[in-house]
């Protein structure tokens, strides 16, 4: 069983270059998260089945179990995400689940192993990206995420780095984005927890060394509570 | 940074193609050109004329004896390439390519203009163009355009478009005299935009006097970060709004790929825009009011509107149409209320909107008008005046413009106004001919101008 350390992001994307990876596993970009004081829930990483009680006996139930593989970027559609696991046993079979729904799913995709994380629910799910585009350059992305990034389309986006009036102006251009402050009783710690997020993901557009190598690092869900901001799901995408 | 002066403020132009027929390309632009008045010198080429309406002609451009500015290029597609090296060879330091029939037209077509542009680029010879109207730019009297532009006087908006004859029809339509005539002194429109491009231009018009305001219809920006950092500080003395279509790329939103990238690059481009301070008209409507309150109006101080109409309908429709587009209903002034009440009955409380119809009935139509108008522009709450009026036969008086003109004099303040009626709604436009209160034929169109400009000044 492994904990998931502070890593150096240059030694993770050359690991995932000699392995001719384009993207870093979600532990990976998580781990990457936490070095940047971005929070994700408490989580280890078992290599298999087996594991898995322990990694919950030190977390605590209820737990999310996910599969960890190199090519494997549609988790949820590969059924390979499973929550809420209310117990050691649980997360057990879950492994077990996980590893014959992604054999049916994509018989060639090896397993690494399974990411056994807290369980936290978010409502609404965020989405934050810091994105390379070819043409404009650094650009931030916030709005609504989950499944409603495609149909609702509560996303906008600034150019990075963003200064404060810009972090305003992104948090309230759309009328989603009013559930961050002030409707339904949402706390302003809310508010501050993500705008703490957009500026840690704006700092990082200013740093060359990661820019050159990264084409989009996105956060999707973020959980928000009143307690601060949590990255569910994470994917760093490498530059080609 | 390059100077595109001498593309679109030439001090001599040639036309490569003029014609003594006044029905062919070649020769209604070169006809434009020489009605317009050009102030420098004129020349046309033509390899059998000598003289084409009263200017010399000459064989080629290396026969004219000086090297031009400009040279416009108004011939078939498979001669323009040798046109663009006679240019080169002799000197010339811009080109305008009339032509049509190249990256629009298919690969073929993309394969001549990129060699274009190479021979261009390697020379330092200005392309703009091809498939384009041409340019006008009033200062100089350079008309050179198929389009012969009505009413054309010199004016502080100044056009780029990347576009064939849309410049063209809009042009007609902002300078007939049907609405308000818009005050365009420079419509630089380079159509396939092969060089210059809307980066040169926001140089070229941040020193240009004449320009106060500027619009740009493009369909993409060649180098978004700079030309966004210039505009930043070109919006400072002289707003910027942009039309931009293509803002439902379904195609490119659907090609969401594994990683998430939802983006088009007009999701990005719309949020840049308001980042940096740049106006989006929506569409052709908004883009001509929002250029035409810019021009004619003050830098609001704030986002706080006071409506007076006589209309209660059209009081609550601009009430939601202002508030949807982010502006505010100012509060008005205990002062403010007190003035308004001495029009109103007894028994009518004003408000904002204010609808002081019934004041007519007390006080006449002229009396209601200017203290109920005087009142809204004196109010410091009220940042920008939203006036939508009814003028059948009882609320009209002859001294409507006299008034709008005093308000508009003594406060300074934006103010968009909407009439609706029928003779009197054409007298009052008339009456406020150059008084600098723009006229909209909707309270959309009306509210829009004021948030545009708040969005392009604030």
């Amino acid at each position: 069983m492994q904990t998931q350390p502070s890593v150096d992001i240059a030694t993770l994307i050359a690991a995932a270059r000699a392995q001719r990876r384009s993207m870093l596993t979600e532990p990976e970009a998580k781990a990457f998260l936490r070095a940047q004081g971005i929070c994700v829930p408490p989580g280890r990483v078992v290599r298999g089945a087996d594991e898995a009680p322990a990694a919950v006996d030190v977390i605590g139930a209820p737990v999310v179990v996910k599969a960890v593989a190199h090519e494997l970027s549609h988790k949820t559609e590969a059924g390979a995400v499973m929550f809420p696991i209310d117990s050691a046993a649980a997360a057990q079979a879950a492994c077990r689940t996980i590893t014959a729904r992604v054999a049916a799913y994509r018989p060639d995709i090896m397993l690494e192993g399974f990411l056994v994380e807290a369980y936290r629910p978010a409502q609404p799910e965020w989405i934050l990206a810091l994105r390379n585009d070819p043409h404009f350059g650094p650009v931030v992305m916030f709005g609504l995420g989950g499944i409603y990034v495609e149909t609702l389309r509560q996303v906008s986006f600034r150019l990075a780095p963003l200064r404060s009036e810009d972090i305003e102006a992104l948090l309230s251009e759309r009328p989603a984005m009013r559930l961050l402050s002030g409707a339904r009783g949402a706390a302003p710690s809310n508010r501050r927890a993500v705008v703490d997020v957009l500026r840690r993901l704006s700092e990082l557009s200013m740093q060359p060394s990661i820019m050159r190598e990264i084409s989009e690092i996105e956060i999707n869900p973020l959980a928000v509570t009143e307690t601060g901001a949590l990255a569910l799901d994470a994917l760093i995408v490498l530059r080609s | 940074m390059r100077n595109i002066t001498p593309l679109v403020a030439p001090r001599s132009i040639a036309v490569i193609g003029a014609s003594t027929n006044p029905t062919k390309s070649g020769g209604v632009l070169f006809d434009n050109l020489v009605k317009g008045n050009f102030q420098g010198s004129l020349y046309p080429i033509n390899r059998t004329a000598t003289q084409i309406m009263g200017k010399t002609a000459y064989p080629t451009l290396a026969d004219v004896p000086e090297k031009v500015d400009l040279v416009y290029i108004v011939l078939p597609q498979q001669h323009v390439e040798n046109a663009v090296e006679q240019c080169i060879a002799a000197g010339a330091r811009a080109a305008c390519i009339i032509t049509a029939g190249f990256s629009e037209a298919g690969p073929k077509g993309r394969g001549d203009e990129e060699r274009l542009r190479e021979i261009a680029r390697a020379s330092g010879l200005l392309l703009a163009g091809p498939n384009t109207i041409g340019m006008v730019n009033a200062e100089v009297g350079m008309m050179g355009s198929f389009v012969n532009f009505p009413r054309w006087k010199d004016g502080g908006v100044s056009f780029f478009t990347q576009t064939g004859i849309f410049t063209g029809a809009v042009m007609l339509h902002v300078m007939s005299g049907a609405t308000q005539r818009l005050p365009v002194g420079k419509s630089i429109d380079v159509g396939n935009k092969i060089d210059v491009d809307e980066l040169d231009f926001l140089h070229f018009a941040a020193d240009d006097p004449a320009t106060k305001v500027i619009g740009l219809y493009i369909e993409s920006i060649r180098n978004p970060r700079a030309f966004l950092d210039k505009a930043r500080e070109v919006r400072k003395s002289k707003p910027i709004v942009v039309l931009k279509p293509g803002r439902t790329k379904d195609g490119a939103r659907a090609s969401a790929s594994h990683t998430g990238s939802l983006a088009s690059d007009d999701d990005i481009l719309d949020g840049a825009l308001g980042q940096y301070g740049i106006a989006r008209a929506e569409d052709e409507d908004d883009f001509l009011n929002a250029l035409r309150a810019l021009v004619m109006l003050p830098k609001p101080r704030g986002k706080r509107v006071g409506i007076g109409t006589t209309s209660g309908a059209l009081g609550v429709i601009s009430t939601d149409l202002l508030v949807e587009s982010g502006l505010e209903l100012a509060t008005f002034e205990p002062a403010t209320l007190a003035a308004m009440r001495t029009i109103l009955p007894d028994w009518l409380e004003p408000a904002n909107p204010f609808d002081f119809w019934i004041g007519i009935d007390i006080k006449g139509p002229r009396e209601a008008h200017e203290i109920g108008l005087t009142a809204l522009f004196a109010d410091p709450n009220v940042d920008l005046v939203l006036c939508t009026l009814l003028a059948p036969g009882n609320a009209d008086f002859p001294e409507f413009g006299e008034v709008l003109r005093r308000l508009r004099r003594a406060y300074d303040k934006p103010v968009a106004l909407v009439i609706y009626g029928g003779e009197a709604q054409r007298r009052w436009t008339a009456d406020l001919e150059g008084a600098d209160v723009p006229i909209f034929h909707t309270t959309r169109a009306g509210v829009r101008a004021l948030s545009l400009m708040v969005d392009a000044t604030m």
